[in-house]
Formats: structure tokens, sequence, C-alpha cells
């Protein structure tokens, strides 16, 4: 199978700079896109998110500690002080996987790549085994006003297979 | 003022959706699938429904036909992080009246309310 490509990531930064700004997040692009292979997860909190469709694979975002507590305050307005076994924290930050996604897929979508999203997981540990063996992805950081983001995609064409 | 369910899995967009409503004065019911919603629908009759897309148990589509088949006049808003055309379709065949993207902006939901129902 072939790693999807670059541009397939302007989809997902682009959902990440709209959900970020609906919060009132400024964000910006730091830096261009790199390969990165593993079978872990690289950053403290990641929310996976799964593709299905035209495109297959997953989507990361990974934040360190303070910038997902950061972000969770924000999604619930500072409401609560962040607690890690607050479920509510947990469905806030997969919330935002998952709207990000929703954006990109949109986005996919008008480009003729018809692809869907399935429900978030968090992964609260970084070097956490997802995969039976090393995959590439793709990576891009996002710098905000909480902290970084890291997007990372690991999809691929299945309009491709021979 | 509505009496308004809103039905989503995630504990954190009912809470955005609730404090949204409540906000604008709005009585707020909630529940967590589309087998809670139907449920809910049959006892409490509200006047609107916010009724999440992906859900477990029972998905919001299903919900929104299940509810539509007992109570034809149900006032349903279809909610969802998918913004795609083909699923904005099948709600809107299965009788949804309108349908919102998530991230939800305050004034768009308030707006979605009025249309539906009528201004407070």
């Amino acid at each position: 199978m072939v790693l999807a490509g670059a541009h397939l990531l302007n989809p997902f930064v682009r959902g990440a700079f709209l959900v970020l700004e609906s919060f009132g997040v400024p964000a910006e692009r730091s830096g261009g896109p790199s390969i990165q292979s593993g079978d872990d997860t690289t950053e403290a909190v990641t929310i996976i998110v799964p593709i299905v469709g035209a495109l297959e694979g997953v989507v990361f975002y990974g934040f360190d500690y303070a910038t997902a507590e950061r972000l969770a305050g924000v999604m619930l307005d500072d409401m609560r002080a962040v607690r890690w076994d607050d479920q509510l924290v947990q469905s806030a930050l997969g919330e935002f996987g998952n709207m990000v996604s929703g954006q990109a897929s949109a986005q996919l979508e008008s480009e003729g790549i018809r692809c869907n999203i399935a429900p978030p997981v968090i992964a609260l540990q970084s070097r956490l085994i997802v995969a039976n063996q090393p995959f590439e992805r793709l990576v891009v950081s996002i710098a905000t006003s909480l902290g970084p983001v890291k997007i990372h995609l690991a999809l691929h064409d299945t309009r491709m297979r021979t | 003022m509505a009496r308004i369910l809103i039905v989503d899995d995630a504990a954190f967009m009912r809470l955005r959706l609730r404090t949204i409503l409540e906000g604008a004065g709005h009585t707020v019911i909630e529940a967590a699938n589309g087998v809670q919603a139907v449920d809910t629908y049959g006892r409490e009759h509200p006047d609107v429904v916010f009724m999440d897309i992906t859900m477990p148990e029972m998905d919001g589509l299903t919900a929104l036909t299940a509810i539509r088949r007992s109570h034809d006049k149900a006032t349903v808003v279809m909610c969802s992080a998918l913004g795609q055309q083909s699923m904005v379709m099948d709600a809107v065949r299965s009788g949804a009246r309108d349908f919102i993207v998530k991230p939800f902006q305050p004034e768009r939901v308030l707006d979605t309310v009025a249309r539906v129902h009528g201004p407070s």
C-alpha cells in the first residue's frame, strides 16, 4: 500500500485551525512535514482517530500534558480544574479529534475523496504500542497559544491498491 | 422558550449545547444514545431535538426515523462533526428539519432553535 501524500495533511491542519479558532485559540503551522516510523505514540497525550473509506488508517493528535490540560480547560470554558480521571476532560479532548477529523473529511469529500471517521480513543501515555509493527506517518507541528500540537497522518489511499 | 432534548454520546458536547441553550433561557433534557432518545422523546415530548449522528447502540439517523415514525411532527436537528453532504441528504430524507456541524457556534445554535421552533 502507498502512504498517502503530504498534500492530505492540509485538510487536517486547516481543520485544526478552524476548530482551535472556534475556541478562540490562534494557531499557525510550524515547519514542514516530516516522516516518522514507529509502532507507538510519541506524545504524552494522543487522540487517536481511525479513518475508513477512500483513505484508511489513523490520525494522531499529540500534545504534552500541559498543552492538553490547557486545551481541555479552554474547551470546558475553564469551568473546572482539569483532572485526567474526569470523564468530561477526556470527552472534550476526544471531541477535539472528532471535530478536526470531521472538518478534514468534509474538505476531502469536496475534493472527491470520501472517507469516514470512527470514534476517537485517548492514549494518556507516550511510547504506548498501538500497532503490531512499525508504520510510517507524516507529521506536522502546529504552534498554538496553548502549546504545540502534532498531527500524525498514517493513511493509505485504498483507490491505489492493485 | 423551548424544551429541548440533546442527544449525544459525548458528555462534553452535551454540556456545551446545554450551556448555550440554558444561557438563552431554554429548558434542556439529555440522552446519551439513540435508544435513550427514542424513549425520552416518547415520555417528554420536547419541542426540539438536537441529535448527534454517530452514537453507540443506536445511531442518530435510526433514532430520527424511529421518532418520526411515531411522532410525525417531531422537530429534529441533526448535529455531527461530519459535514458530509451524503449524511445531510440522508437526514433530510428522514425528516430532519436542519443540520449543524460541530464545533457549535452559539449564534448558529440559537438561530436554528428560533427558525425551527419560533423566536423566544
